[in-house]
């Protein structure tokens, strides 16, 4: 018991600074060596689960889901998350796990809370991976991005922010990590028009960036009939086990873990199908639909009239 | 059919030039825009002082909550897609008329964002579309009646979170779709004439300078003018920016006469034109 006790200190120490520091540093300034908390949810797959929350000043935009895949060569980062600042604190997560060094930083996605932090991951022994339609969609929302920072979670932030993929990919691409392979797929407009998926065989985990939103509603940025038919796709695969989701729990089981999200999605095409053929307006739809299906979904309030605005101007040419 | 041609856009845009110009020399003097704020946090606008000096020069703008509606939602949860809609307060027996509207977005690019006219054929002034909102702004739908009057009324839109831009979400299937026109008519509307949704497939481009990091220039393109008469009376004539959606959206009330049908001419900046026409069920 006496010979036990300075390792229980050197535990809880090390508890403390695994957990508790890191979560000082994001709230404050950002020390140099904060790494953020990851899990391993199989053999050489780690992921930093984002807060349930809309970005704000105290969770400083750490709301999505990111993380990385170790080979045996190499690491492979997927998603940098919402600002330079994590995106730092994510790569010191890598070094806390492995000394093998980073070889693709690959981004899921257009959106923010996933991308921002993409200046702190750049370097010239790596490509940056996205989506062929990313580096447009950035540029033209790149603006909107930075106000939103500016506004809610970081004064700081500026145009350096904005880095676009360099290396892009219209349908498929396999990425060498030493003795594991990770196949990189390229979707058509569905959760957003630049999605991209992450697929793991070693492990059978696919990392679906925002296809896939769990415990936090999700938003639709791009095409509801087109998500759902990428949806059926992937919930027809058998080589996935499970899947790392762009929001919520770290890890779900597959095809299970989509099902709530397919739910809402194909009430929602449902119901704003019937306001059009009924000759409704789409305020009409916006002030009526779904309110009574809201699923336990937390922010359901905030996205929903979001997604009946996206769902009905794309459903209105069927 | 009616044998009415539409007038070509072109000259309909040197003519409100025209009409621009005539209504900046009207001189009078100037008054505050009523702004309707129910909430002490909404700032004062910047923008307006230089937008109403540009556009309206001097002319006195009254509090226009009697006579022109505007419904807008305080917070825009989609920046994109911002449902707005305008109406026409003015009773039938009031002797007036509104014959022009504007719509301004203080802090949009472009803030005079549309300009409407509207002719014998037009049942009120009732206006929806959808909008793009940049940021926090004050929105303004400003009417000209009949008697040379302007009133004007005022809402301030919030911009949504931080993943919200005002872009389009899919670029490529507006494109590749570019120039369908959907009409439809609309239900339960309380007021004479018929309302109509029209619907023009436009990936009504912004348009992007050349961005250092990304290399990219994307070209400004959208629908400019809309052009809409009920046989060989008007209904409406419209210019608009690229602060109108993706897939541009209006709504707009006519009289029909008789069996003529309703024609539609779009045009964008690249001047191309796209033109519809829907005949109305007896």
């Amino acid at each position: 018991m006496l010979l036990a006790r300075p390792f229980r200190l050197m535990a809880i120490a090390r508890w403390l600074v695994q957990r508790l520091l890191p979560a000082a540093l994001m709230a404050g300034s950002g020390v140099a060596g904060a790494t953020l908390p990851v899990s391993e949810i199989a053999p050489g797959v780690f992921v930093h689960q984002g807060h349930a929350e809309q970005a704000s000043a105290d969770n400083g935009n750490d709301i999505a889901n990111a993380g990385f895949v170790v080979g045996n060569e190499c690491v492979a980062i997927i998603d940098t998350l919402g600002s330079p600042e994590l995106g730092r604190q994510l790569a010191a997560s890598v070094a806390s796990q492995t000394e093998l060094p980073i070889c693709a930083v690959i981004n899921t996605h257009v959106h923010p809370d996933h991308l921002l932090g993409n200046r702190a991951l750049t370097g010239d022994d790596r490509p940056l991976i996205g989506h062929a339609q990313l580096p447009r969609a950035l540029a033209v929302r790149a603006d909107g991005y930075l106000e939103a920072a500016q506004r809610i979670y970081a004064t700081d932030a500026d145009a350096s922010w904005i880095v676009a993929p360099t290396t892009t990919v219209a349908d498929t691409r396999r990425i060498d990590l030493g003795g594991r392979t990770l196949v990189l797929e390229a979707w058509p407009t569905a959760h957003s028009n630049t999605d991209l998926t992450v697929f793991d065989s070693a492990s059978g985990t696919l990392w679906t960036g925002d296809l896939v939103f769990l415990d936090r509603m999700p938003a639709l940025d791009g095409s509801i009939n087109g998500w759902l038919s990428v949806l059926d796709e992937l919930s027809a695969r058998s080589d996935v086990k499970r899947i790392v989701p762009g929001h919520g729990a770290a890890c779900a089981p597959w095809p299970a873990g989509g099902a709530p999200l397919r739910r809402y999605l194909r009430h929602l095409r449902t119901e704003v199908r019937e306001a059009i053929d009924r000759g409704r307006t789409i305020e009409q739809a916006i002030a009526n639909i779904g309110y009574d299906r809201t699923d336990d979904w937390p922010l359901f309030d905030q996205v929903h009239r979001r997604n009946i605005t996206a769902a009905f101007a794309e459903l209105e040419w069927e | 059919m009616a044998n009415h041609q539409p007038r070509p856009i072109r000259r309909l845009l040197a003519r409100q030039i025209i009409a621009a110009t005539a209504i900046v020399g009207f001189l009078g003097p100037a008054t505050a825009g009523a702004a309707t704020a129910d909430d002490d946090q909404i700032p004062e606008s910047t923008a307006w002082p230089g937008l109403k000096a540009k556009h309206f020069g001097d002319r006195p703008i009254r509090d226009g909550e009697s006579v022109i509606g505007l419904d807008a939602p305080y917070r825009a949860e989609d920046a994109a897609i911002v449902p707005i809609a305008i109406t026409d307060k003015l009773s039938s027996d009031s002797g007036r008329r509104i014959e022009r509207l504007w719509l301004v977005i203080d802090n949009n690019p472009i803030p005079m964002s549309a300009e409407f006219e509207f002719g014998p054929a037009a049942a009120g002034a009732d206006i929806a579309t959808r909008v793009r909102v940049n940021a926090y702004t004050h929105m303004r739908a400003i009417a000209e009646t009949s008697d040379g009057q302007l009133y004007m009324t005022t809402r301030y839109v919030k911009a949504s979170g931080g993943c919200s831009a005002p872009a389009s979400k899919d670029p490529d299937a507006a494109l590749a779709n570019m120039g369908q026109i959907r009409l439809r008519e609309l239900s339960g509307s309380d007021k004479p004439g018929r309302r109509i949704q029209m619907l023009t497939r436009h990936p009504n481009h912004t348009g992007l300078q050349m961005n250092q990091v990304t290399r990219l220039h994307v070209p400004e393109h959208y629908v400019n003018a809309i052009e809409i008469n009920a046989g060989d009376r008007n209904v409406l004539s419209a210019t608009m920016t690229f602060s109108l959606s993706e897939n541009p959206s209006l709504r707009f009330s006519y009289q029909p006469a008789g069996s003529a049908p309703l024609t539609i001419a779009v045009q964008d900046t690249e001047e191309n034109t796209f033109t519809a026409e829907y005949a109305a069920a007896p």
